[in-house]
C-alpha cells in the first residue's frame, strides 16, 4: 500500500510542476523613508542595542525595485526573491508585465532544524550512525514518524527515538521541502499570450527603516543671529542593505494603519524529548517538558518557551557613517515635504547614515527668559527657563519647512565653543514661530508674594469667582540686560481676566496673556497684576 | 546516481518490510480532502466543506481525516454522506513523541540493543517495560534494570506505534453505515488562523481631480495547514461570534463614510453580507499571505480635504496641522459602482519625478455603493490652525438651563503652500440651542455638536476666522 503511494507521489511531481521562473533580486532600488511622528535620534539609537527592541518591525519606507523578468507564456509561476525583509506583502504593486495576474503570493515558512524536521513527516530520509569505538557508519534509510517534539523513526518497519540512546546519530535529508525559505517570497501567478523578456517595477512597503532630523545652532557673538545647521539621519534596523540606491526621505506625519505589518516568520521550535532518563548511578537528570506545555495549545508544534531570541539580537548599529559637504535637494510630495539625497547611497542593514539637508547663516533669533507664576505658589516659585525663538521666514534668514527634530545649542564664550542644552521641535512649515526651550536659565531669580487671594461670588455651576493680587520680582545677575516673560498660568481657567497690572500685559505667540520686563543687568523689577478667574 | 538508486531500492525495500507495521492505522499525515471549499470571513473564522471519497464497511467503522485545519474548532464538525450516520467524533492531541511511545509500552516487549563503548560490538536483547517514570525500569532475562543506567549508547526498538498516538492532532469519527461501498462524504467545520481583508490602491492625480482605484481580496493562512485547490468564496460583514477569537480586543474601525450608500452593489448578497466567489480554485498554502484583484477602476473623480477639529473651546499654544484626507464615491457615475469590503486605503501620488510615492493609508469599513469614501493621508506640512479662545462670558439664559456661555474663538489658519487652499474648521464641544454670532466667515451647524466653517487661505497666506458662540445646557 505504501508502495502504491510513494509510486503515484513520484507520478504526481512532474505533472504538479509548473512553469516556474524566478527573478533572483533588483537591479535598482529606490528607497523612499517616511514617518508618522518625528523621532529623536539618540534614543532610536539608545534602543537599537537592546535586544528586545524590534525596531526591524517599526519604521516605514516605499522600496521600488526596477527587476528584469522573464515571463514565460501560458500560465506560470514567477518568483521574486531578494525583497526587503521587513515587507508588509498586501503592499506590493507590480508593473509593467504584459499579463494577467492570477494571483499573489508572499510566503515565509522559515527554514530551521524544526521545521525541516516538521514538514518531513511522512518522508523517507537516512539516518547515519557512527560507532564510538570503531568509527564504523551504518546508514539506514527511516521514515520520520513524528517531527519536531521528539522524532520517532520507523527503520526496517520498527520504530525508534532519534537522538536518545547515546549514540551519534543523525538526519540527512536529501532536499529542503518546498516553501521553506531563509527570506520571504513573493510569487505571482501569471497568464500570458506570449513569452518575453520585461523591464518591470515591483514596488512596496517596508518596515525597519527610519529617519530623524537633528540640526545644530551656533550662535553668532553678536547674540542676534545663529548659523543653523540640519542633519538627516537615516537607520536601516532591518535585514537588507540597498547598494547604490537613490534614496528619499519624506518629511510630515503620515497616516498608518496598524494591521500594516511585515510578514513574521513561522517558527517551528524544536524539543529533543526522549523518555524519562533517570538513573541510578546519579547522573543529572534531562529535563523533559511537561505535558501540558507540549499539549496546552492544541498547535503541540509550537512552545513558547523555547521561542528564540528576537532577531533583533544583533542589530546593534554597527556602522555610521556621515556624508558631509552636499546637501540634499527639496520637493514637494502632495503635502509633505521630499528631501532626495544628491547622490545613490549604500544602506546597509544595521547601519546609520547622516546627510546634511540645511545650512543657514544670518538666522535671527531672540533670546528670552519665561516663567510660570501660579497664585499662591510662593514659597517655591518656577526658575525661569531660556527660550530662543525664531520666526520660519525668509526675511528672518529662514524660509525652508523645518522637519521636526532636535536642536543642539552651541554657545561661543572667549573663542571657546560650549554645548548649551538641547531643545525639540515638531514640524515647522514657513512662516510659523519656533520656540525652542532649553531649561533653566542661570543668574536670574524670582520671587513671588501672593498679596491676595479670595473668592468674590459663587457662580451658578458650583465654581468660585477667585480675584488674586501677585506681586513678581525678578532680579538680573546677568552680565547684560535681559528680556522675562512673566506667565500668569491661570489664563487657562474659565473666565480668566486681568483687571490691573504695572505693566501692560500683551498676547504671545502662544495665544495667553504675558508681561515683558526689560531688565539691565544688576538691576531687578517688580510687577503687580490682579486677575480673576473661576476654580 | 548510483547513490541515489540504491537509496530508491533501499526506501522501496524498507517500505516493504515496514507495512506490516504501518497498517496499524498510522497516519503519516499525507492524505486530506479530494475537494475542499472554503468560505472565509473578515474575523479570524473560515468555514470548511471538506469532500473526500471513502470506501465504508457496512455496520460501525472507526474513519481517520488527516489534513483538516490544525486550527480547526472540533465542536464545529459536521458530516454527511449517503447512509451514514455519526456515532461519535474525537478530535485527539495525542501526539507520538519517544516519551509518549515509552509510556505506551508498560508491560510490553521491547528490543535493546547496546553498543560497547570499547569494543564497538553490539548485543540485542529483548526486555519489558515495567515502568516508565522518571527513568525507565526494564526486565531483561528476568533481572530488573535501569535503562541506560551505566550511560552506554543504547537504541530502544519498539515494534508497533499505538493506534492513538499519531503525528498531528487528528480527527476521528466513528460511523454507522448502512450498505458497505464507496461513497462521498462531506466534512464541514469551522476553523480559526483563516482570514481575509480588502487591501486598496489609490493613485490619486490632485491636478486632475482623479484618481485609479485597484482593490485586492487578501488572504492570511496561519491555520497549520494548506488548502490545495479550494474553492474559495470570502464573505464581507461581520458575523457575530460568541467567544472572540482574537488574541485581544480590538475596536471596530470608524467608518469614514458619508452619503446614503443607497446603491444596490454587484457582489451577491446572502443573509446581509456579501459574497465575493474567487473565479478559479486557489491553494491557500499555510503561513501564507495570497492576494486576488477585486476592483479596478480607473478616473474616479476624487477631491482632496483639509479638516482641522477642535474639540472643546480652548487656546492651543502651537499651530496643529490640519489633516489631509482624499475624498471619491463608489456610486455608479464615478464607475466604482459596487460597495468596497473594509479593509486597508493606500494612496499614492506622483512625485515630481513622476514617480508614484506613497503618501499614507487608512481603514475603509464595509462601504455600501453610493457612498463616499473618506481616507486621511496624514497631516499636511504646511497648512496650520490655531484656535485661540479670546474671552468666555456668562450668557442670559432661560432659569431652566445650567449654563450658557459666549465663547469668542479666533481661528488663525496659516498656509504655505504656493496655491490656495480651503480648510474645513469644526469646533465641537457645544451645549444646548448654539447660536453663531459676529462671524467673519458664514459657519454652519452641521450638527447639534459641530460647527463648520469652510476657511479660505491665499497662497503663503493667512486668514484669521472670529466668532461667537453662544450654547449652554
Amino acid at each position: 500500500m505504501l508502495i502504491v503511494a510513494a509510486a503515484l507521489a513520484a507520478i504526481a511531481a512532474p505533472v504538479r510542476a509548473q512553469v516556474e521562473t524566478v527573478s533572483p533580486g533588483a537591479e535598482r532600488t529606490t528607497v523612499v523613508i517616511y514617518r508618522d511622528r518625528p523621532v529623536d535620534t539618540s534614543r532610536l539609537i539608545e534602543r537599537s542595542s537592546d535586544p528586545y527592541e524590534r525596531l526591524d518591525r517599526e519604521g516605514l519606507a516605499l522600496i521600488v525595485e526596477t527587476r528584469t523578468i522573464d515571463l514565460p507564456a501560458g500560465e506560470a509561476v514567477i518568483r521574486l526573491r531578494g525583497v526587503a525583509t521587513g515587507i508588509i506583502p498586501q503592499t506590493a504593486t507590480l508593473e509593467g508585465l504584459p499579463a494577467h495576474v492570477v494571483e499573489r503570493n508572499t510566503d515565509f515558512d522559515l527554514l530551521s532544524p524544526g521545521s525541516l524536521l516538521e514538514r518531513s513527516v511522512g518522508e523517507v530520509v537516512r539516518v547515519l550512525r557512527t560507532n564510538p569505538a570503531t568509527g564504523e557508519r551504518i546508514e539506514k534509510v527511516a521514515i520520520i514518524r513524528s517531527g519536531p517534539m521528539g522524532t520517532v523513526l520507523e527503520i526496517e518497519g520498527r520504530l525508534e527515538a532519534l537522538g536518545c540512546s547515546g549514540l551519534t546519530e543523525r538526519i540527512v535529508f536529501d532536499r529542503v521541502p518546498e516553501g521553506l525559505s531563509d527570506q520571504p517570497v513573493l510569487s505571482i501567478r501569471t497568464r500570458a499570450e506570449t513569452a518575453g523578456r520585461h523591464t518591470v517595477t515591483l514596488a512596496y512597503l517596508a518596515t525597519g527603516l527610519q529617519w530623524s532630523a537633528d540640526y545644530v545652532a551656533t550662535l553668532d557673538p553678536d547674540g542676534r543671529s545663529l548659523v543653523l545647521t540640519g542633519w538627516i539621519t537615516l537607520a536601516n534596523f532591518g535585514g537588507s542593505s540597498f547598494a547604490g540606491a537613490p534614496v528619499q526621505v519624506v518629511a510630515g506625519n503620515l497616516n498608518r494603519d496598524e494591521d500594516s505589518v511585515p510578514v513574521e516568520a513561522a517558527e517551528v521550535a524544536r524539543a529533543p524529548v526522549c523518555w524519562p532518563m533517570d538513573t541510578t548511578t546519579g547522573a543529572p537528570p534531562l529535563i523533559t517538558v511537561s505535558r501540558e506545555e507540549l499539549l496546552g495549545t492544541g498547535q503541540a508544534t509550537v512552545i513558547d518557551y523555547l521561542a528564540t531570541v528576537p532577531a533583533m539580537s544583533n542589530s546593534l548599529v554597527e556602522e555610521v557613517v556621515v556624508t558631509g559637504s552636499r546637501v540634499v535637494r527639496l520637493g514637494e510630495l502632495g503635502d509633505y515635504k521630499i528631501y532626495s539625497l544628491p547622490e545613490p547611497t549604500d544602506v546597509n542593514a544595521r547601519q546609520t547614515k547622516q546627510v546634511r539637508f540645511l545650512e543657514q547663516d544670518d538666522v535671527r533669533f531672540t533670546r528670552t527668559y519665561a516663567v510660570d507664576i501660579d497664585v499662591a505658589d510662593d514659597d517655591d516659585p518656577q526658575q525661569p527657563v531660556l527660550l530662543l525663538r525664531l520666526r520660519n521666514e525668509e526675511a528672518a534668514g529662514l524660509g525652508l519647512p523645518l522637519p521636526g527634530g532636535g536642536v543642539s545649542l552651541m554657545e561661543t564664550q572667549a573663542g571657546q565653543t560650549l554645548f548649551a542644552g538641547q531643545a525639540r521641535f515638531e514640524d515647522k512649515g514657513v512662516g510659523l514661530p519656533v520656540e525652542l526651550y532649553f531649561g533653566e536659565a542661570m543668574g536670574l531669580t524670582v520671587e513671588q508674594e501672593t498679596l491676595e487671594e479670595e473668592e468674590i461670588a459663587a457662580t451658578d455651576d458650583g465654581y468660585r469667582r477667585m480675584r488674586a493680587v501677585v506681586a513678581v520680582t525678578v532680579s538680573n545677575d546677568k552680565p547684560g540686560p535681559v528680556e522675562v516673560e512673566v506667565r500668569p498660568q491661570e489664563w487657562r481657567y474659565r473666565g480668566f481676566r486681568i483687571l490691573r497690572s504695572s505693566l501692560r500685559s500683551v498676547i504671545a505667540e502662544g495665544g495667553y496673556p504675558v508681561w515683558l520686563l526689560r531688565i539691565p543687568a544688576g538691576a531687578s523689577e517688580v510687577l503687580t497684576y490682579t486677575i480673576e478667574y473661576e476654580d | 546516481m548510483i547513490d541515489r538508486l540504491a537509496l530508491t531500492t533501499g526506501a522501496a525495500l524498507a517500505m516493504l518490510a515496514s507495512s506490516p507495521a504501518a497498517a496499524q492505522a498510522v497516519q503519516d499525515g499525507s492524505g486530506g480532502p479530494d475537494a475542499v471549499s472554503l468560505t472565509i470571513y473578515n474575523q479570524n473564522i473560515a468555514l470548511v466543506e471538506d469532500t473526500r471519497s471513502l470506501t465504508v464497511p457496512a455496520g460501525r467503522s472507526r474513519r481517520e481525516f488527516p489534513g483538516v485545519s490544525a486550527s480547526i474548532r472540533p465542536e464545529t464538525v459536521g458530516l454527511s454522506g449517503r447512509g451514514l450516520s455519526v456515532v461519535e467524533q474525537n478530535f485527539d492531541y495525542d501526539l507520538l513523541t519517544p516519551d509518549k511511545l515509552m509510556q505506551s509500552a508498560v508491560g510490553q516487549e521491547i528490543g535493546v540493543v547496546r553498543t560497547n563503548p570499547g569494543s564497538g560490538t553490539q548485543e540485542t536483547q529483548r526486555a519489558t517495560v515495567l515502568a516508565a517514570n522518571q527513568g525507565v525500569v526494564l526486565s531483561v532475562d528476568g533481572h530488573v534494570e535501569v535503562l541506560r543506567d551505566d550511560g552506554v549508547p543504547t537504541r530502544v526498538i519498539f515494534d508497533a506505534v499505538p493506534a492513538n498516538l499519531r503525528p498531528r492532532p487528528t480527527l476521528s469519527v466513528t460511523l454507522d453505515a448502512e450498505g458497505a461501498g464507496q461513497r462521498d462524504v462531506t466534512l464541514t467545520y469551522l476553523t480559526t488562523g483563516l482570514q481575509w481583508k480588502a487591501d486598496y490602491v489609490a493613485r490619486f492625480d490632485e491636478a486632475a481631480g482623479r484618481l485609479d482605484l485597484t482593490g485586492w481580496i487578501t488572504l492570511t493562512n496561519q491555520s497549520g495547514v494548506t488548502f490545495s485547490n479550494a474553492d474559495t468564496r470570502v464573505v464581507a460583514g461581520d458575523v457575530s461570534l460568541i467567544n472572540n477569537t482574537g488574541p485581544y480586543y480590538r475596536p471596530p474601525p470608524r467608518p469614514p463614510v458619508r452619503g446614503d450608500g443607497a446603491e444596490r452593489g454587484q457582489a451577491q448578497g446572502l443573509a446581509d453580507v456579501y459574497i465575493y466567489p474567487l473565479p478559479e480554485p486557489v491553494t491557500v498554502a499555510n503561513n501564507q499571505t495570497k492576494q486576488v484583484g477585486l476592483i479596478d477602476v480607473a478616473n474616479v473623480p476624487a477631491s482632496k480635504r483639509y479638516l482641522f477639529e477642535a474639540h472643546s473651546f480652548s487656546t492651543e499654544t502651537d499651530p496643529r496641522a490640519a489633516e489631509v484626507a482624499v475624498i471619491f464615491s463608489n456610486d455608479r457615475a464615478s464607475g466604482v459602482g459596487t460597495q468596497l469590503p473594509a479593509g486597508v486605503a493606500r494612496v499614492y501620488v506622483n512625485d515630481e519625478a513622476g514617480d508614484p510615492r506613497f503618501i499614507g493609508e487608512d481603514q475603509v469599513a464595509h462601504t455600501p455603493a453610493g457612498s463616499d469614501i473618506i481616507i486621511t493621508t496624514g497631516q499636511a506640512f504646511d497648512v496650520t490652525v490655531q484656535p485661540r479662545l479670546v474671552t468666555s462670558q456668562a450668557a442670559p439664559k432661560p432659569s431652566h438651563y445650567r449654563w450658557r456661555t459666549r465663547f469668542e474663538m479666533e481661528y488663525r489658519v496659516r498656509n504655505a503652500r504656493s496655491e490656495a487652499v480651503v480648510v474645513e474648521v469644526r469646533q465641537h464641544g457645544l451645549g444646548r440651542d448654539t447660536q453663531l454670532q459676529n462671524q467673519s466667515i458664514e459657519g454652519v451647524l452641521q450638527d447639534a455638536n459641530t460647527i463648520v466653517w469652510r476657511v479660505p487661505v491665499a497662497a503663503n497666506g493667512e486668514t484669521v476666522l472670529t466668532a461667537s458662540v453662544v450654547t449652554g445646557g
